[in-house]
């Protein structure tokens, strides 16, 4: 499998590498070129079944393909519009394309649409320019994914932090148009969203670290590049082990999910450490970069922005922590045996 | 910036290792140590010296698990050498009087040491029955060790040591300590002229005085050597490469389990007084802990393979301990926000493992290379010039 990954890693970076050649960052040309492009090279459907003319691939796959958005700091939903494509042609689903989709955290679809009692707001990112349809993706009976179709044209939108187009959506106030029962696992879908999300972090995390570092080996201060301070080297070193440590429990929970062997724990403690890897390589690029990296001709905002918006996409660094906490409570007598076995 | 773990991970790396019949024995061995008192929850770390604990642990083949069968090992694999240290620890086990030795002493001699020295010391330390102590700090050598003054000068068969060691962990059970010595005089190279000795502390002319920490134990020591010999089968290594192998046997005590779960005790203590229904606030500072300690336990783990395969890993293990001893920091400060008790040292309940890990605390940051010391070295693997 992970020849797949690896082609599809390539193809990604020459992708990116070529559009970024010559793109307007920001803007909204660029953005929909690039989805155009990604759509003709096919990696958009690296998680579709292959009835829908897809790969069928598995988390490390796709994930190579969200580290080099994040390495690029690449405008599009990636990380969505894989998901989205990975639903097409399930039970019912037969056009996925136009749809916003987003992770019904706290909601539970029973035999019928359970409507939230006080006013529930999600967010998702608009894919392309048309979103008439978000697809909320939702917690069914015996742990299946159930995906209820709300319709959202016409509703409110709004930009991210990073200047894309988003849709808002009460669902305490809306009524789903259908509701489809996949048969698939409701966890290991909101693991591999919070697996490819993270991967998304960690390009974007390796890359601000290339650019600090640079930065404070080149920029002179006091008659010495920054590199040489020791508070300098104290923040990166700080940054950089954030990041490592994602890496880490990011491949790890991959390999796991990969092999059929993952634990919530795994993957909702990966998402929870690149969300702080994520918080804190941003401050250290900002930082150290200075009134340079606060200025919009400068490439750093494109990644911090991101970043600071994934820590909180598919499974919120503190909803997962609460979900953690309660479940070690859970099992407070033998902490140690759930942890690992 | 240097790419310290590619990431995605494209190796295809092994199916998932199935060693839950080991845990099964382990947990199993140390229920009995439980039920006969030599455990006490949250009151213990790795320096906690059982010899008693230690011998039978040895006779189940918990100690030296990765050595030659003809040096007492028992040639298992690294990775099952880390879930039984794992689990050793995340119960609480009094660990010290072989913990030194078996992660550190013991493959320093075994890479190292003279033939004669081998045989000497390695069957006795896997069977449970040897302590070992690092000698490397002095009174004015801390994290600059290259400055240390111990000097040991050749004479006819051996060397004749001179000089002062202090903080050195249960130096009064240690059967022996390795001692860093300035072998030759100082050059405009520091690092060189430095080595290292198989130091029996037995000898007359050394002298063990305790020095007890903060917390009223004695576990630290000063150990003064006043012109003991020690035979020449004692040095390590070729003799002036000491600092090569001081750095070498540093990345060996960098990233293992002891390096996160010094507080575990007082996590557990935290999440049982939490058990039946968390509130929000607690939960979400449970939730960060105990996920910080996954996170981090992958990336020890990992390391664990990448040394197994032979990899350098200086840059990950730095990290490991670096963000782990933060994390074993980290416990007490929020079990202290959480917990309705006042510290009180020395008891056995839930008051007294947070006074203990409280106490316990600022050395985690200190011992075999403070966090500025770390970060140093991050910084420099990093690239930054």
């Amino acid at each position: 499998m992970s020849d797949i990954a690896r082609m599809l890693d390539e193809t990604a970076e020459r992708l990116l590498s070529r559009h970024f050649a010559t793109a307007m960052r920001g803007s909204s040309e660029s953005a929909a070129a690039l989805l155009a492009e990604t759509k003709e090279a096919g990696l958009d459907l690296v998680l579709a079944p292959e009835a829908a003319g897809g790969l069928d691939a598995g988390t490390l796959e796709a994930s190579a393909i969200a580290y080099r958005w994040g390495y690029h700091a690449a405008p599009g939903a990636i990380v969505d519009l894989m998901l989205l494509n990975g639903l097409s042609g399930v039970a019912g689903l037969e056009t996925v394309s136009g749809s916003a989709i987003v992770l019904g955290e706290g909601i539970h679809v029973g035999p019928g649409w359970v409507r939230p009692e006080t006013a529930h707001i999600v967010s998702a990112p608009v894919i392309g320019g048309e979103t008439s349809r978000l697809l909320v993706c939702a917690r069914g009976g015996e742990g299946t994914l159930v995906v209820a179709v709300l319709d959202a044209a016409g509703v409110e939108r709004r930009k991210s932090m990073a200047g894309e187009d988003i849709v808002l959506l009460d669902l305490a106030a809306a009524e789903p148009t259908a509701i489809h029962a996949t048969g698939r696992d409701f966890e290991a879908f909101s693991a591999r969203a919070a697996l490819l999300t993270s991967s998304a972090i960690l390009g974007g995390t390796q890359r601000l670290l290339e650019i600090a570092i640079e930065h404070a080996n080149t920029r002179k201060q006091f008659g010495k590049p920054l590199g040489k301070f020791q508070a300098i080297q104290n923040m990166l070193a700080e940054a950089a082990s954030e990041h490592v440590v994602g890496q880490a429990a990011t491949r790890a929970a991959i390999a796991a999910q990969d092999a059929g062997a993952l634990r919530p724990l795994q993957w909702q403690s990966a998402k929870i450490q690149c969300g702080r890897a994520a918080t804190t390589v941003a401050a250290a690029a900002h930082q150290i970069l200075g009134a340079i990296g606060f200025t919009e001709e400068h490439v750093l905002h494109h990644y911090s922005k991101r970043l600071w918006g994934w820590r909180d996409d598919w499974g919120r660094q503190a909803g997962l922590e609460k979900q953690v906490g309660e479940a070690a409570c859970a099992h407070a007598g033998g902490l140690w045996p759930w942890m690992v076995d | 910036m240097r790419d310290f773990l590619p990431f995605p991970d494209f190796s295809d790396a092994a199916a998932p290792r199935d060693v839950s019949r080991l845990r099964a024995e382990v947990r199993a061995f140390l229920d009995e140590e439980r039920a006969s008192g030599a455990i006490v929850p949250g009151l213990q770390t790795w320096t906690s010296f059982d010899r008693g604990f230690s011998e039978r642990a040895a006779a189940r083949g918990y100690v030296a698990m990765t050595w030659p069968k003809r040096y007492g090992g028992h040639e298992r694999s690294a990775f099952e050498r880390y879930v039984v240290c794992e689990e050793f620890l995340a119960a609480g086990a009094p660990v010290g009087s072989h913990w030194m030795a078996d992660r550190q002493s013991g493959p320093q001699i075994m890479r190292n040491g003279s033939e004669a020295l081998r045989e000497e010391v390695l069957p006795q330390i896997a069977a449970g029955k040897l302590t070992f102590g690092i000698g490397m700090s002095e009174p004015d050598s801390g994290s600059d060790l290259s400055s240390v003054r111990t000097k040991a000068e050749k004479v006819e068969g051996g060397w004749r040591i001179e000089g002062r060691k202090v903080w050195t962990t249960n130096a009064h059970h240690a059967d022996y300590l390795i001692v860093l010595c300035r072998s030759a005089p100082k050059t405009e190279d520091r690092y060189a002229g430095l080595s290292q000795f198989v130091v029996p502390l037995d000898a007359p002319g050394v002298t063990v005085r305790p020095l007890v920490n903060l917390t009223g134990e004695h576990e630290l020591n000063e150990v003064v050597f006043d012109g003991n010999v020690v035979p020449d089968a004692n040095l390590l290594g070729k003799g002036g490469d000491g600092w090569k192998l001081v750095t070498e046997e540093l990345a060996f005590e960098r990233s293992g389990p002891d390096r996160f779960l010094s507080t575990f005790g007082l996590l557990k203590v935290l999440v049982a007084a939490q058990a039946g229904n968390p509130d929000s606030h607690a939960a979400i500072e449970i939730g960060r802990l105990v996920a910080r300690l996954s996170s981090i336990r992958q990336l020890s783990l990992l390391i664990g393979d990448l040394l197994e395969q032979g990899r350098s890993a200086t840059a990950i293990a730095t990290i490991a301990k670096d963000l782990g001893t933060g994390l074993e920091q980290e416990v007490p400060e929020v079990a202290r926000r959480l917990m309705a008790e006042r510290p009180a040292r020395g008891a056995t309940d839930s008051a007294g493992a947070l006074a203990f890990a409280i106490l316990s605390a600022p050395c985690f940051s200190l011992r075999g290379g403070t966090r500025e010391i770390l970060k140093g070295i991050i910084a420099r693997e990093l690239g930054l010039r």
